[in-house]
């Protein structure tokens, strides 16, 4: 049983990666912390008018009040950032997990037991891998509609392969192995052996794909949050509000696009980093 | 001369089969699709055309002319039969738009885009590998690790944004979108605009067509260029290590030559690695496209989105996945040619 000073020392303790992961933690944490207290830190409201009508025709650089300047709409670009945080975190963290909780399993039974129903899963799961994952999400998303729930089940469709490849692959290792023999031996019920034998040492390459999954869904759901698809302009959210920011570039208008390709950037970094650094400590190569 | 011929034939043969291997593949692709398209809630064609009520009598027609009264299973077969003779059916919302025109124009535009984008990230992805490589543990070694960390995280119309503004807005070098300035005329030959302006002996318009393609493949090509990065630096320092290496500088071989022997034994995973890749490409060039205006195929199914035209969003994605189908068996050809361990 894993117990939180374990916990702690796995991440603070002076092991390889340690600095990646760290940096990659904190990064997160900072947008976590943007989320939860976004109406503490956000001066204004997502679609609140925040400059004199007669500004608001066109975008007006940082100032003070603005420090990031405003939208056409006279929108305070940093503010539609903090309460975006949310939408973003909502759908990645809901696909990541959701992805997992589908991807994982598939691939502990598919590998642990193999047969047709391997063969079929594999075959299927392949398919999909292969083909582009932001265009496969956005033919489901527009299909289901736009909304961040929506937008989440669509990246899950993208990333459960993913899962279950890197699952399948592993278990096909650890199921030749002499403690799978053993316990086998020993006439454990085949659960048994899958979840206390099998599963745990699947476990840090689960965590690095996790890491690796959650970097792509982020750029794939700003793709997903460009096409219109996870919520309706005006509601906040970075990849749309990139979008609309395009508009008035030709304007010279850069800080409409910047700030928020930066924040997208900036976590999908946060993700990359922490599945850098858990690669490097449990020596796993992944394909990328 | 015998022996040439046998191995042509087994090459063949291997071809043959490789490109069997690729049907279920779009199969399972076109069944995925098909069911999805069918669990729309409600009716497709009221929702795109963004009513709630169209008289029952014009509604039933539509759905006949778009054979979407017939069975399920009919349906499924009759759209696979269509799609093998390239067609793509007609649009749910211009009454009587071939969809098959409309792919048929925009794919060289992606085409065009994807090996200039591809070109771009592989070149960018030697150079930096093989300068972090060669000084393993150095500044430029870091400086190289974290260029392959970041690149691949840059968000495409982010970067894009950040181009369009330094060299369309600012500086005025390049254009900000388009394929070719509407001055400039173009025979339309095969529709990949630099080669048609080869063909057609046409530098204006060859030139013109270059400027525009500069911005989009270099968006492209940054972000898809990470991977390579890392691919080359960890692959090619591993075989600088090889007795064989050592072996050729113990004679006194130039490090120029040392290096292109090294080299070309990292390529082969670098090619296996670039099958994988051309889905993320073709994937970044959806981004990509819709950033710069480029008429291709994701801006088609950018349009196509926003008007909810199901049809169109069908044939796209099938043409996606012909195109990844496709892809993956060039790239199985090219590495049965250039690994010697495979046997066909």
């Amino acid at each position: 049983m894993p117990t939180i000073s374990g916990v702690t020392q796995q991440i603070f303790g002076r092991k390889p990666g340690r600095g990646l992961l760290l940096t990659g933690l904190a990064i997160i944490l900072a947008f976590v912390i943007l989320a939860v207290f976004a109406p503490w830190i956000a001066p204004y409201g997502p679609t609140e008018r925040s400059v004199p009508s007669s500004l608001a025709a066109s975008p007006q650089p940082p100032d003070r009040n603005h420090i990031m300047g405003t939208t056409e709409l006279g929108y305070d670009v940093f503010s539609r950032i903090v309460w975006g945080t949310r939408i973003v975190l909502y759908v990645v963290a809901f696909s990541a997990i959701l992805s997992m909780a589908i991807g994982v399993p598939l691939g502990l039974v598919s590998g642990f037991y193999g047969g047709k129903l391997d063969r079929i899963l594999s075959m299927v799961m392949d398919s999909i891998y292969a083909f582009p994952g932001i265009v496969l999400a956005l033919a489901v998303a527009s299909v289901l509609g736009p909304s961040p729930t929506n937008a989440a089940i669509s990246l899950s469709v993208v990333y459960v392969p993913t899962f279950f490849r890197m699952v399948r692959g592993q278990v096909l290792e650890v199921r030749e192995s002499l403690y799978v023999e053993a316990a086998e031996a020993l006439g454990y019920p085949n659960t048994h052996i899958m979840l206390y034998h099998v599963l745990p040492n699947v476990a840090p390459t689960i965590l690095v794909v996790f890491g690796l999954a959650a970097t792509d869904a982020i750029l794939t759901e700003a793709g997903l949050a460009f096409f219109g698809l996870t919520v309706s302009y005006p509601s906040p959210d970075w990849g749309l509000d990139l979008r609309v920011g395009l508009r008035y570039l030709d304007q010279g208008a850069w800080w409409a696009t910047l700030f928020p390709g930066i924040v997208i950037t900036l976590l999908a970094l946060g993700f990359a980093l922490v599945g850098e650094g858990l690669g490097e400590r449990y020596a796993i190569r992944t394909e990328r | 001369m015998r022996e040439g011929v046998a191995r042509v034939g087994r090459l063949l043969r291997y071809i043959v089969i490789r490109g069997l291997l690729i049907i279920p593949t779009i199969l399972i692709l076109y069944t995925l699709i098909f069911i999805l398209l069918r669990v729309i809630p409600g009716n497709p064609i009221l929702s795109a055309l963004g009513t709630h009520y169209v008289p029952p009598e014009i509604l039933q027609e539509k759905m006949h002319r778009l054979g979407l009264d017939k069975p399920l299973y009919v349906q499924y077969f009759d759209y696979l039969w269509n799609i093998l003779h390239g067609n793509f059916g007609e649009s749910m919302v211009i009454e009587g738009r071939s969809i098959s025109k409309d792919l048929a124009y925009r794919i060289p535009a992606t085409i065009e885009l994807t090996i200039a984008g591809f070109t771009v990230s592989v070149l960018l992805g030697l150079i930096t590998g093989t300068l972090a490589a060669l000084r393993r543990g150095s500044k430029i070694d870091y400086s190289m690790r974290v260029y392959g960390i970041v690149a691949y995280t840059l968000f495409i119309p982010w970067l894009g944004s950040l181009f369009i503004l330094l060299f369309s807005v600012y500086l005025g070098w390049l254009p900000a979108g388009g394929r070719l300035d509407p001055s400039i005329t173009l025979k339309r030959i095969t529709g990949i605009y630099t080669l048609d302006a080869i063909l057609t002996g046409n530098p204006a318009a060859f030139f013109n067509a270059l400027k525009h393609l500069i911005l989009p493949a270099l968006t492209l090509g940054i972000v898809l260029s990470g991977a390579y990065t890392r691919l080359v630096r960890s692959n090619l320092s591993d075989i600088l290590q090889a007795d064989f290496i050592r072996a050729y500088r113990s004679r006194g071989l130039p490090e120029t030559k040392v290096l292109k022997y090294a080299l070309r034994n990292a390529m082969i995973p670098i090619v296996t690695y670039m099958g994988l890749q051309l889905a993320i490409l073709l994937g970044g060039a959806v981004l990509t496209e819709t950033t710069f205006s480029w008429p291709g195929l994701g801006s088609y199914l950018f349009e196509k989105i926003q008007y909810r035209d199901y049809s169109a969003i069908q044939g796209t994605i099938m043409v996606f996945a012909f195109m990844v189908g496709l892809v993956s068996l060039i790239v199985d050809i090219i590495y049965a040619l250039i690994d010697p361990r495979i046997r066909y």
